[in-house]
Parts: C-alpha cells; structure tokens; sequence
C-alpha cells in the first residue's frame, strides 16, 4: 500500500487545495459554504433536475444489464492491467502516437514540460482532463512560464477565477450567474451582462477562439483508452475537445491508466451510460475516437500511474479503478448538495472522491471530508459502473481512524457501546437520570448548552425504563395464535432482532412486530443477551468495535439458533438488516471461520417488510376493513438503497391495509440522520430533515410511516422540536393496530404478555 | 411493383430516419429526406439563403463523392469553395459535410475525414449541414463500433467523431447554451441516391 509520509501528505494538502486558496482549512470551507444559501439553492437545483433527466434517459436502457457489462469489461482490465496496457501501448504506436509512462504527478508534469519545451511552446489549449488537476498541471506549467488555458466553458470559469472545479462534469456548478458575470467583468476588457447568461457564454467563446490557433500545444483527456485499436476516446459537449486535438501541431493526451477497456464493443456500453448518468444525454454532443495523430501532427499519449497501482493492489479499492467519472455519485449525494465539492472532496468530489484521493493525495487530504459521507448508499444505486462507494468510503473512514483515532467523545460513546453489560447499566441509569430533562418520550437537550448545536432543531428521544428485553421472556418461544388470515408465514419461527433503538427508545415497535408475527401464526422467540448488531461503531469507522459487537451478534444469535430452530430472524430495522447481511461479510472477509458463520445467519435475516411481502405473502385487500388512513411514506435509506425495498413498503400499506398512500416530493432522498452524522454536522442534518418532514407535510397526509428506527428517532425529535403536527410511526404499528382491531383478542393481552 | 423484401428494406430504412428525426429534433437539428443530389442542392440553397450565407465551405470528400450536387449549386448560382486550410473555416457561416454513417439510436452522424481541413468544416464553421447516404443509416451503437473499429485498424489510424446535435453548454446554472466552440446550428440532410 503506497500510503505518503507526513511531510508528503503535509504538501500535497497545501498544494492541492481544492479551493486554490491554502490558508482555508476544512472547517473554514464547510462553514463559508453552508453560509451561502446560494450555494445550497444552485445544487440543489442541478441535483433535482439531474435526478429528472438521467431517470427519464434511464428509461429506455436496461441499467442493471448495462452496468453489469461495463463492471466486467472494467474488472478485465484491472484483473489483468498489463496486458491491456501492452496491448494499447502497441496499436497505438503503430498507429503513430508515441506513449509515455509516468508514475506520479511529477513525472507526469515533467513529460509534458520536456514536450512543451522541445517545440518550444508557451501556451497549451486544455479540454477538460480531471487527471490535469490531480497533478496540479495549470500550476506546475504556470510556474515554468506556459501557460495552459482552460477550453471547458466551466473548467475556463473556476480558472479564471482561481478556484477548483467543485464537481467533475460540471466545474462551475457552485455559481450562479451573477457570479460568473461579475467575473467576467473583472478578467474581459468588455463589459458583460450579470444576468443573460447567453450573452456570458459568447463572451467566453469569443475569448477562447483565438486560442485555439495560437496554442502549439492542445491537449485533452481521455474517456477511454480502447485496447485493442489503441484509440483514445473522449466525450465533450462544447466541442473543444475536437478543437484542442485536432488544430494545435501537438496533441497531449493526459490519462489515468484505468481508462483502458479492451473492447469498442465495451467503449459502446461504456456510452450508453455514461451520458445519460453524467447529463442525462442519451449520447454527449461529441464522441471522438483518435487513434493515431493527424498527418503532419504529433500525439502524445501519457498514461499516469499516481497512485492506481496502488489502489488496484487493495482488493477493497480496485473496483474505484472502474470509475468513468461522470459525477452521477456527487449528484444523488445529500451532504454535498448542501456544501458544494469544494468541501465535500479534494481535488476529485463527490464519492468516488472521498475513496480515491487517498491515493493519489494521500490520507490527510481526505481525513475530514470523508467524514461528510452520512451512508446512504443513494451513490451506489446510481454508480454506471456498479462501484460499492458507500463499503469503499467506510474503508477509507477506518484507515483514518486506525491513523487518527477518534474523536474523545465518540470514543467514549462506542466503549460503553461495546460492552452489552456496562450498556445495559448505563442505559437503565441513564432512563432515571434523564428525568429533569424529560418531557414526554423526549428530553430537552436544548437546555443541555454542550449539545445546544445538536439539539436545538431535534429532540432527544428519552430511554424507556423498561426496555423491550424485559418485556418478553429471552429465549423462550412465544407460541403461534391461530392466524387471522391463512398467510405464508403460518407455522414459521422467527427469532426477532429488535435492534438496540427498538430495544431501548421504541419499544412499543418491538411489541407491535411480535404481535403481528403471532397474529399471523408464527411462534416468535426474543433471542437472550442480544445487544447491538455494531453498526455505530462500523459507520463511525471503528473497525475493533465494529468487530466485537458483529462477534457478540453472532455468537448470541447462533445460541438461540442452537436450542430453537428458527426459520427467520427478522428485525424492525432496515439498517440492522443491512449491517447483518452486508457488512459483516466485509468486516470478517479475512477471517475465513467468522465469515462462515456470518454468511450462515446472514440467509435467514429479513427486515419485516420483506418478511411480510415475501413470507406472508399477505394478498391484496387481506387486512382491510378499519380506518383508511392517509399516509406518506418515507423510504429510510438502508431500506430503499442497501436492501432494495421500494414496492414492498407500498404494496403493504395501499394493497394489504387499504390506506391511502400520497407520495413525498424527492422521496429517494436521505431525512439527514445518519447515525452521529447529526452530532457531528449538525448544520446539514438539520436542513436535510426539514427539507424531508416539509416535503412530508406538504401531502396533507398526518401520518408519516417508515421502517427504521433511526429514521424515526430522527423525524419524531424534528417534529417535536418545532412542534410540527404529524406523527411518525412505523409500518409495524400500523400493521399491527389493524390486527388488532380485527382480532380484539389480540389487543386484550397486547402489551402485557 | 417493389418485392417483399425491398418493402421490408423500404420500411426499415423509413424507420431510421423516423428515428434519427425523433432523436435530433429535441436536440434543435432540422432533418429532412430528399431523394437526389439536385434536390439536395436545392436544400442547401435554402439554408443559404435563410441564414444569409454568402456561400459556403464544403469538405472536399463531398466534393469528390458529389460531383452532380456540386454542379447543381455552381447552375443555381451559390458560391461554395473547399478550405485552403483550417483558418478558412473559422467561423465560416455555412459549412457542408458528408457522414460516413448515422445512428438511429441516438440521432448521431459519424463524420470521420481524412484530411484535417476536412475535419474543420465541422468545428469551427457555425452552421453546418451534414449530409447522410440514406443506406448509411444503422440501428445502433453496436453497428457504429464495428464502423468506427475498422476505421481505427486503417493503416495510419484515424479520426472519427459521433455528432449528436449543436455544440452545447450549461455549464452555468444549467442554462443552456449553444455554439459554445462547435456550430451553433447543425442540419442533417439525408439523401437516397446522392451522386
């Protein structure tokens, strides 16, 4: 793993920050942007536009085929990366271009430095090329007297203006037109409209002709290298792309070596996706394939290593090689629609950004913005090349903490976590403590001035004194009733994995799912000494925790296993779910044993919607006949992007209970929970929940239903705290107060059984 | 009387352009279809005269593979030349081009000239028509790729480009913008027989 000493890492922040301006810290950058509603109000609205155009493009492809095919054109190239290499490295020279290797950034910039000095040439025409601003090539030239100029309209504008680009298709998203004009006013000696932002563009285009004639040098990207032609392959919109290529004598191609794919027959899946995710274009306006130089010209091909050797030998980054950077993951991302890629990333933004600057930059250039991943795995679900963003950033969040420990707080926070017996006592004290401070099932933290930030917005929810593990005796069945409706979960046992919110926040939830379970004839059984599945302490990047508590899951959960067969083991809590039949296989991939033992539990555990969508099998119109409830329904994000769950939820609530279903605006989008992430940036937690609970409230639906505890914790806090009327509530409630009122014997013995 | 399998031919080809129409007219191109190279000629004469072209710049490759819409033009009276070099086509008004093939799939043309001057006609003039042989017109991508591979295998290399539509920006505020660096204005004229 070629990880940079300090002192490397040290320059290379400085160097390389993102924002062109050295002395600006993270926190600095994080504050100024979330101290510019316009920023937040430009992205947001790229993102909902986005959103429109790339699912309306979507629609006429298979994107799950698609992006299958692309990940195993990629995934031949990273597996046998020389190969490819060679391969290209030949065509393309036979072809005329001559290749260079360069194994970093200064390598790179040297290349191009003794190109420009051997035709003695001062100015070079750039397209867009990311890897240009990952060896800091404008500086570098600048600093030797030649001058590169931007031909990208956008990559122009943030030049101009000393900045980075803050997203990698759309540089100069973070500003608006009356930013761009009184930039223009200030770098053109002609005045510009502030707000025809035409007129902006053709005052730019004007700017930019002459270059193109002037510059001895033109150089571009690449958006594929295609091995078995050696022809390099780039998308553009404006048209500068052909223009640097082709009028300049010398064409430089700067390219990151995992641009390689073997095939055009790959290049064309590779199109199919890529502008429709980067644009929602079915195909961009320029698509070029050069293999060769022009007669009379010269091509150059640089082919940079900077780190992906490095990240192909770490079988849990390789598949970041597989990136065709079209910035769909930056476009879903809720923390970065509030902040903009000058925070959220270094020189690449976005996820993919927050996994691969490590290696190209090192670790401390991403030790703080990593941590403004919330895990909500949206980027996954839109990624064209299928690339596991939301594992892979984890991985990046533990190398940090491994280097840089915890914060003290949270240290704390997951000791105690660890411990299922100091928990336990803390958690049993703790319901007592907080009674000064307890309204209700809330506490106030508002009056608490070392959580004022964190509180304000969001009430605490207060610890039940009595958990739902006393409640139900442990380990022993709850025999079946006889079912209310013939279903197909009569006669199964379920092991219920509450999670540790149900257990000591929501009780009530954890009763209506066994009442539910029973009512629909199976025998439920509470598993003794569960505790927490570790999922704070995963998140939060603290692998040794993260272990212990997946250990301590597993062993406890096999116990009962041991004595009860069950044939389900199903919890209230998408993210638990999650965190057991996805993570654990991460967290024990290098321990043969455990990830055995993992994988075996991991085939029974089922959230309770997909419990009751696909055991129960529940048929339409089975449990109607009470109220009909008008409900909005928030998709949790464990539920809708890690498990997949979206007809499932809905199916229930309209189909199977007859309620009215109204739909919330943006309803793919996070509430802002998070785990810690409100603790920690309270400022975007807050804007994401209101965003959600006023999208919530403007369907007129009272009730807002969801299948996570955390998500629920999370909204009922925000409601409470501006005393906004709806009511959030789990789909088991509902479910199982329907039950109820079809079975009243049911409600008789509820609680208190 | 045309036979079963010139009307299945008849039918796909009056499906591509349909296709290739519905792809480019979001995209602000105007297609038309017309049958030869004089009907041809008598398209680029009205685009001429609607833009107020003077005349205009035309790869040499059409030249050479359209002798009679050249002659057409010189009868109708508007001047076209073919570029010395690049600089005479910068920000010429009117440019003609000839594709090597176009895609029904996304309303692409694949223009791929030999000589640079060529290639310019397509970069840097501001309106540009592009002229598609009515059997050049594939399904898809995939057909494309197998055009554009061989293309790339040709001694020497190659260089190719799929055309979808105007050059374009909305580089700011996702307002869009075009004739940014390419033409600003983009025709695709296909024609059945061109000669």
């Amino acid at each position: 793993m070629a990880v940079a000493s300090p002192a490397e890492e040290a320059r290379d922040v400085l160097e390389h920050d993102p924002h062109g301006q050295p002395s600006t810290s993270f926190q600095e950058r994080y504050e100024r942007a979330l101290g510019n509603p316009k920023l937040a109000r430009n992205i947001t609205r790229f993102q909902q536009t986005w959103r429109g155009n790339r699912n309306r493009s979507m629609e006429e492809i298979e994107f799950e085929e698609l992006r299958a095919k692309l990940k195993a054109a990629k995934t031949l190239v990273t597996d046998d990366l020389d190969r490819y290499l060679t391969q290209f490295t030949t065509m393309a020279e036979r072809a005329g271009a001559t290749i260079h290797y360069a194994e970093d950034a200064d390598a790179a910039n040297r290349i191009v430095r003794e190109i420009s000095e051997r035709h003695n040439v001062n100015l070079i025409a750039k397209s867009k090329s990311m890897v240009s601003e990952e060896i800091d090539l404008n500086h570098r030239m600048a600093a030797l007297g030649i001058d590169v100029v931007e031909t990208d309209l956008g990559e122009w504008i943030v030049q101009k203006g000393g900045e980075r680009p803050s997203h990698i298709v759309g540089p100069a998203l973070h500003l608006g037109r009356e930013e761009v004009g009184t930039l223009l006013n200030r770098v053109l000696d002609r005045p510009v409209s502030l707000t025809d932002i035409d007129e902006q563009v053709h005052a730019i285009r004007d700017d930019l002709r002459p270059v193109f004639f002037e510059a001895g040098i033109g150089m571009t990207g690449a958006n594929a290298l295609i091995a078995e032609t050696g022809t390099v392959m780039m998308v553009t919109n404006e048209g500068n792309g052909r223009l640097s290529s082709s009028v300049p004598p010398v064409h430089i191609v700067l390219a990151g070596i995992e641009k390689l794919i073997p095939t055009f027959d790959d290049v064309v899946t590779q199109l199919r996706v890529l502008g429709r995710s980067a644009t929602g274009q079915r195909i961009s306006v320029y698509t070029t394939f050069i293999t060769g130089p022009t007669p009379g010209h010269e091509m150059h091909i640089v082919l940079v290593d900077n780190g992906r050797r490095a990240m192909r030998a770490m079988p849990e980054f390789v598949e970041a090689l597989h990136c065709i950077r079209c910035g769909a993951c930056a476009n879903v991302c809720p923390p970065y629609r509030e902040v903009s890629g000058h925070v959220f990333g270094h020189i690449y933004t976005g996820a993919i950004g927050l996994v691969v600057t490590q290696f190209h930059h090192g670790l401390d250039a991403i030790a703080k913005p990593q941590s403004l991943c919330l895990s909500c795995n949206a980027c996954e679900t839109v990624c064209p090349a299928s690339i596991p963003l939301p594992r892979q950033i984890l991985d990046i969040r533990k190398m940090v903490v491994a280097k840089k420990g915890l914060p003290v707080a949270k240290r704390v926070v997951l000791n105690v976590y660890a411990r299922p017996r100091a928990f336990d006592l803390a958690a049993r004290i703790g319901s007592r403590a907080q009674r000064p401070l307890q309204r209700g099932r809330f506490v106030r933290g508002r009056h608490v001035p070392v959580l004022k930030q964190q509180t304000r917005w969001r009430s605490m929810p207060a610890l039940v004194r009595r958990p739902l593990r006393d409640l139900a005796p442990q380990g022993v069945p709850k025999a079946a009733r006889s079912p209310v409706v013939p279903n197909g979960a009569v006669g199964k046992t379920v092991a219920l994995f509450p999670g540790c919110m149900t257990d000591r926040l929501f009780p009530e939830q954890g009763q209506a799912i066994v009442d539910v379970l029973r009512a629909l004839g199976a025998r439920v059984v509470f598993p003794a000494d569960l505790h927490c599945c570790g999922l704070p302490a995963n998140n939060s990047g603290d692998s040794r925790h993260a272990k212990a508590m997946a250990r301590q899951t597993i062993q406890a959960l096999e116990k009962t296993l041991e004595r009860i067969d069950a044939d389900y083991i199903v919890s209230g809590s998408a993210s638990c779910v999650a965190t057991l039949t996805q993570d654990y296989a991460h967290i024990f991939r290098n321990e043969p044993a455990w990830k055995k033992r993992a994988d075996a539990l991991a085939g029974r555990v089922m959230d309770f919607t997909s419990f009751l969508d696909h055991v129960a099998q529940l048929p339409e119109g089975s449990l109607t006949g009470g109220e009909r409830l008008a409900v909005t329904y928030h998709d949790s994000c464990q539920g809708l992007n890690a498990l997949g769950l979206r007809r499932e939820p809905r199916r229930l609530l309209h189909d199977v209970l007859g309620h009215e279903i109204r739909e919330l605006e943006e309803n793919t989008l996070c509430c802002g929970f998070g785990g810690s992430f409100g603790f920690d940036y309270p400022g975007i937690s807050e804007r994401l929940m209101n965003r959600k609970l006023d999208n919530a409230q403007a369907t007129g639906a009272p009730i807002l239903v969801t299948d996570n505890q955390g998500c629920i914790m999370h909204l009922r806090g925000g409601c409470d705290a501006a005393g906004r009327p709806l009511k959030v509530r789990h789909l088991a409630e509902l479910v199982a107060e329907r039950l109820r009122t079809l079975d009243p014997a049911l409600a008789s013995n509820g609680n208190t059984e | 009387m045309v036979s079963v399998q010139e009307s299945i031919v008849c039918d796909q080809t009056a499906a591509h352009v349909a296709n290739l129409v519905a792809r480019l007219q979001p995209l602000n191109v105007r297609v038309e279809r017309v049958s030869d190279g004089t009907a041809a000629a008598t398209f680029l004469t009205k685009v001429a005269t609607e833009i107020g072209a003077p005349g205009f710049v035309v790869s040499s490759e059409l030249t050479s593979a359209a002798p009679g819409l050249m002659a057409a033009l010189t009868v109708a009276g508007v001047a076209w030349l073919n570029p010395a070099d690049v600089s005479a086509t910068r920000d010429a008004p009117l440019g003609v081009s000839l594709a090597s093939l176009a895609v029904a799939e996304t309303g692409s043309v694949m223009l791929a000239e030999a000589t640079l001057t060529d290639r310019a006609v397509g970069m840097l003039t501001k309106t540009h028509v592009i002229l598609v042989r009515t059997g050049t017109i594939v399904p898809s991508l995939d057909e494309a790729g197998e055009a554009l591979k061989a293309h790339a295998l040709r001694p020497g290399g190659g260089y190719a480009s799929l055309v979808t539509g105007p050059s374009r920006t909305a580089d700011i505020e996702l307002s869009l913008s075009l004739g940014v660096q390419g033409p600003e204005r983009v025709y695709v004229l296909v024609v059945d027989e061109l000669s």
